[in-house]
């Protein structure tokens, strides 16, 4: 298999300039056989073995930055203080992409998830308001209360990591012209960030919240009325946090073409946090999936296919840990573009395995449109 | 239960006419003054600056509603929907918007641009209910919605004055079919084309198909004032269970046309064919292993903004079809998981939306689809539009 996915992602890349075939096509698969299984089980499983402790930590290591960022603007630049923010600010974004796929119910909630990471910024909306607040040094970004009330595009870990470092992955926060403001003003964000997170992680802990809404499906709510609903819910935003890898992520990244490749637009990889979040995006997805108990689930001649994301999800994280360094850094370099391409296959795979196959076993649908369109 | 007996039509076909070319004189009036005095009370305004898009959707809480945004699907107008929409209609120069319940909803919602006056909501009349999808006369004064008469078997066009602060129903056409879906004003031959879908279906059976077996699809070309049936296609007979719902023109004149096949699912027929008022139904064939992944399914059709290209997209097989216009040959596709609306945006260039609250960029197929917005918990639905 792996041979295999790597001829592919050989030819890929040589045929990459010529037209994206790679992207433009998926494999058909006949959906299996499906069997009787027991959708309530999935909800609580999801909800008390990943999601309630994955949000959990996102607060602590939010306050673990918040606390940096203070120790960095507050106690005076040091080698020890600049790590212990990038540290934390690494452990932040990590932590983020471990829960970030989860976009239904809290996350969706209040513009959370724009709260904590402004994604995607195509237009380059925080750039440009960033650009005025720091012309303006306009004090309202300056606690987190007042913060709370302005942009999105100016609350998040993208925002920081923004004006927190210079393009080639230099910090500079606290280092400017407007080293005060600039810390003023991060230590608000980052505060506040820690507010959103705990909204986050209590709006998950409500027994009578969400949380009761997936494991307790009532026939007239609105959005999830079965057991069986509430696991596609759930399911489905797993595939779309793969899709998401590739198409928000991978695609930018690699572009049609050496020269029209755009390395920078990997999100967090100004601050060569860019693998990191990618990483911990598949490895997040992976262990929802498993904690669900999604794999534990399907019938035994379709246990093949928790054996085949095991591998896929295994090989993704390796690719990406051999990159041979940050994404801004090895974006347009040959022989790394490869390992990019070959990371889309394998994202690729990883979706058809879980759309096709393991739905297809667990008589789970996807698709709104899809689904019931007209 | 309803009663089984036939409503009358609201207006006799004479009045009908006049009131028809009653509100085409009130059309020498000049638009531009209108323009001029509304630019700055209007709701939203669409430029080359700031495109704006508009699509019904799934709010996170599983709410539905409309809302009118630009390409990073940030809202410039949301209003509630009672239930699932579907499509609307949209006039330029009129500012007017009417979106649409997704079948077999009745309802519809108005929302006047130019008075920035809350939405209308209306409904159409006792035994008839929308397919989703309108289209305005060229003035913008009259909106022909596609309805079912499912007691009589027979799709209808419901028109609408849409002069006043309400729309007012005065009258109807038949579509030639049953099941009309997708409908466009072709200002090539001044027709109102209709894809009469051929399915049969009553409200009290919800969205159930009744005629598969006998089911004929068509496309129908309407004189817009009379309602005369000027031209009437239907593919050949091996294909009359390829359901024909969406639509778009392209620069050339051609009326494309998606289809859904309600055959055995291990066939594979054609999907894609053209139209025109007098010629012969064209199909576009595409690569068979292409076709092997659709389900046979198109659902929706959009032309670029000069004409030259058609997409097609395929949620159930996650894919977004390229067309040639001129040639009618494929190009290419895309994939886009649970893709469905497409709006063109500029001249070459599309918006695309998903189920999942994506919205992409798409430049065709030489270049990949670049994400311009992901809204969580947001399902976008079958048609995107643009303003």
């Amino acid at each position: 298999m792996r041979k295999t996915l790597a001829t592919i992602a050989l030819s890929a890349a040589l045929t990459l300039g010529g037209g994206l075939a790679v992207w433009a096509q998926e494999a058909a698969v006949e959906r299996p056989q499906t069997y009787a299984t027991d959708y309530s089980r999935f909800a609580p499983a999801l909800i008390e073995g990943y999601i309630r402790p994955e949000t959990s930590a996102l607060t602590e290591k939010l306050k673990r930055l918040e606390q940096a960022t203070g120790a960095l603007c507050h106690s005076g630049q040091s080698a020890e203080s600049e790590n212990a923010f990038r540290q934390a600010l690494s452990g932040s974004i990590a932590q983020l992409a471990r829960v970030d796929f989860l976009r239904f119910g809290p996350l969706a909630e209040n513009n959370r998830a724009q709260r904590l990471a402004f994604l995607p910024d195509r237009r380059g909306v925080i750039a440009r308001q960033l650009n005025k607040i720091m012309a303006t040094e306009d004090p309202s970004v300056t606690t987190a209360e007042s913060l709370a009330g302005k942009s999105v595009a100016l609350q998040g870990l993208t925002a920081l990591e923004h004006f927190g470092f210079a393009t080639d992955g230099t910090l500079q926060l606290a280092r400017g012209d407007h080293e005060s403001f600039e810390c003023a003003y991060a230590v608000a964000l980052t505060r506040n960030l820690v507010g959103t997170a705990q909204e986050l992680e209590a709006a998950w802990a409500d027994p009578e919240g969400f949380s009761k809404t997936l494991s307790a499906p009532a026939s007239d709510h609105a959005l999830v009325q079965t057991h069986k609903e509430a696991a596609e819910l759930m399911f489905n935003s797993m595939v779309t946090g793969l899709v998401l890898i590739k198409d928000q992520i991978l695609l930018p990244v690699i572009g049609p073409s050496v020269e029209k490749a755009k390395p920078y637009r990997a999100p967090f990889s100004r601050s060569h946090n860019g693998a990191l979040y990618m990483a911990s995006s598949l490895e997040g997805i992976n262990q929802a999936l498993i904690a669900a108990g999604y794999m534990d689930a399907l019938p035994e001649d379709g246990a093949w296919a928790a054996d085949s994301l095991n591998f896929e999800f295994q090989n993704g994280a390796r690719v990406i840990e051999e990159l041979g360094g940050p994404i801004r850094v090895i974006g347009k370099d040959i022989e790394e573009r490869k390992k990019l391409v070959y990371l889309t296959l394998v994202i690729d795979g990883l979706k058809d395995t879980l759309a096709n196959n393991v739905a297809g076993y667990l008589a789970l649908s996807g698709g709104f449109n899809a689904l019931d369109g007209d | 239960m309803r009663s089984m007996v036939t409503r009358a039509l609201p207006l006799s076909r004479r009045s009908l006419l006049q009131g028809l070319f009653g509100l085409a004189v009130t059309t020498l009036v000049p638009g531009g003054v209108a323009l001029a005095n509304a630019k700055n009370t209007r709701l939203f305004q669409t430029n080359a600056e700031e495109p704006l898009f508009a699509s019904a959707f799934r709010k996170a809480d599983g709410s539905f509603a409309f809302r009118v945004m630009r390409e990073d699907g940030s809202s410039v107008f949301e209003a509630p929907l009672p239930d699932r929409g579907h499509s609307a209609a949209w006039h330029r120069e009129t500012a007017r918007l009417v979106a649409f319940a997704r079948r077999p909803g009745n309802f519809a919602m108005y929302v006047n641009g130019m008075a920035g006056d809350g939405p209308v909501m209306f409904t159409a009349p006792e035994y008839r209910h929308f397919y989703g999808h309108g289209v305005f006369s060229q003035d913008g004064k009259v909106l022909y919605a596609p309805e079912n008469d499912w007691v009589h078997k027979r799709g209808v066009l419901g028109l609408y004055d849409m002069t006043g602060a309400r729309p007012h129903r005065i009258g109807e056409m038949e579509t030639g079919g049953i099941g009309p879906h997708d409908i466009l004003l072709s200002p090539t031959c001044g027709s109102l084309v209709i894809a009469n879908g051929g399915i049969h279906t009553r409200p009290d059976r919800d969205r159930e198909k009744l005629n598969i077996d006998s089911m004929l699809p068509s496309v129908a070309f309407l004189h817009p004032q009379t309602g005369e049936i000027r031209a009437r296609h239907e593919l050949d007979p091996s294909l009359h269970q390829l359901s024909l719902r969406h639509m778009a023109m392209d620069g050339h004149g051609r009326v494309w046309v998606g289809g859904q096949y309600q055959g055995d699912k291990s066939e594979l027929p054609p999907l894609i064919a053209s139209f025109t008022l007098d010629g012969t139904p064209r199909i576009h064939e595409m690569p068979q292993q292409i076709k092997a992944q659709l389900s046979n399914y198109v659902g929706s059709v959009t032309a670029s903004g000069d004409g030259e290209v058609i997409v097609t997209s395929c949620p159930r097989g996650g894919k977004i079809l390229f067309w040639n216009a001129s040639s009618g040959d494929y190009l290419g596709a895309q994939a886009v998981a649970d893709g469905c609306g497409v709006a063109p945006l500029d001249q070459e260039f599309f918006l695309i939306s998903d189920g999942s609250g994506g919205l992409r960029f798409a430049e065709g197929t030489s270049e990949y689809l670049e994400l311009t917005a992901q809204v969580p918990g947001t399902s976008w639905d079958n048609h995107l539009i643009s303003l």
